[in-house]
């Protein structure tokens, strides 16, 4: 068994590893990317897919991009706002998709 | 009181989001018969760049009180439109009406802010004038309301408030907010509970956020199903480089996009074959880039 007494552990190698403030800020911004994807481009996704549903025996490799495009052009005009707080800079960012 | 100092306003350095754990209404009597509705309403909150002598942070917070004016019909007359603004209505003959007893008290309006602090908001009414010859669109008397917002950050230090000096408001009229409004107070107010100071300022002073409107021409959407996959990269790198993510979570991002899309084609029974994950990735980082990328 490791008898602590022993030798003194060097802890400053293995905090120095686990506590980096900069992965942590990087995961944070990951979060805030992937949640504003999920509200916008995943939400525009999903409508267009709910649209090729009804394609889902028409498709093939040469028909998919006319039917996507079929599909894109069905795409209601949607109006969202959204706020983007950035480091230290405040951002509003209010996004209006014109999709006719 | 007269001797306390206001420090430099503080600098806003972050918008916080904040959820509602309470907001009612203050709802009080009047000697005259008129029932008399405030709420006040956090809008936004901010951290600042200062801290108390106790080292808590201090917020910038961004509120309206709403008033609302129920009167007995004999106190009732013609609607008098435009009503003016607070400031001048008070020069006018008004009758100073006191307040006969509070009949809800709610004791505080609790928000917590994202970081798991709690903002508590409450008003204290200083003076109630009735001005004479002025009715709202219900043809109510028209009130100005004169109060003190109370703000604090800690639960817990319900005692350490102070309440800001009322000489120091200024008045912002939103007419048009509500029909039985008497008067509408807007202003952005900072400080923690355990500070001595507590500052009304106009939302003028506040440096607001800049906007940006985004717009996709479908045709655009259309034209990059079949864009070069370099111009769909340099999107990607460039919506990474502002949130502030290095370039080399890049191919994380896109594994976890593709994945998403494949298990959105599987989940509507769609085939899952790269040649239609492409041209949907594209789509996919296009609206990301034009709605998000700052």
């Amino acid at each position: 068994m490791y008898n602590l007494n022993s030798r003194s552990l060097d802890t400053s190698s293995v905090f120095k590893n686990i506590v980096k403030p900069d992965l942590i800020k990087i995961e944070v911004n990951l979060v805030k990317l992937y949640i504003d994807i999920e509200q916008y481009s995943a939400k525009k996704l999903k409508t267009i897919l709910d649209e090729l549903v009804q394609y889902k025996n028409k498709i093939s490799k040469e028909e998919f991009l006319s039917i996507l495009e079929r599909a894109i052009r069905t795409q209601r005009c949607e109006y969202y706002e959204s706020k983007r707080i950035l480091g230290v800079y405040k951002r509003e960012v209010k996004i209006k998709t014109h999709l006719i | 009181m007269s001797n306390i100092t206001y420090p430099a306003p503080p600098r806003l350095i972050k918008e916080l989001e904040f959820k509602i754990v309470k907001e009612d209404w203050f709802i009080y009597k009047l000697k005259d018969g008129s029932i008399l509705k405030v709420k006040p309403v956090l809008i936004k909150a901010f951290e600042t760049d200062q801290v108390d002598p106790a080292g808590k942070k201090i917020y910038a917070t961004l509120g309206q009180n709403i008033v609302t004016v129920t009167s007995p019909e004999n106190l009732k007359g013609t609607p008098t439109l435009p009503l003016p603004p607070p400031n001048e209505a008070l020069k006018l003959d008004k009758e100073e009406v006191e307040v006969e007893h509070a009949i809800y008290d709610p004791q505080w309006n609790i928000y917590e802010l994202e970081n798991g602090e709690k903002l508590k908001v409450k008003i204290v009414i200083t003076h109630v004038y009735r001005i004479k010859g002025k009715y709202d669109e219900l043809g109510n008397p028209y009130y100005v309301v004169q109060f003190v917002t109370v703000v604090g950050s800690s639960l817990e230090r319900v005692a350490d408030f102070r309440i800001s000096e009322p000489d120091i408001y200024k008045y912002i009229l939103l007419p048009s907010f509500s029909p039985q409004c008497t008067q509408n107070q807007s202003s952005i107010q900072y400080g923690s509970s355990l500070t001595t100071y507590y500052k009304w300022i106009s939302p003028q002073e506040l440096r607001l956020p800049e906007t940006k409107f985004r717009e996709i021409p479908i045709e655009n959407l259309i034209k990059y199903l079949t864009v070069d996959e370099a111009v769909v990269k340099e999107e990607l790198r460039s919506l990474l480089k502002s949130y502030e993510i290095p370039e080399e979570y890049g191919s994380k991002v896109e594994v976890m996009i593709r994945n998403y899309i494949k298990g959105e084609l599987e989940r509507r029974g769609l085939p899952v074959k790269d040649e239609f994950v492409e041209p949907l990735y594209k789509l996919f980082i296009h609206i990301a880039y034009v709605m998000l990328y700052v």
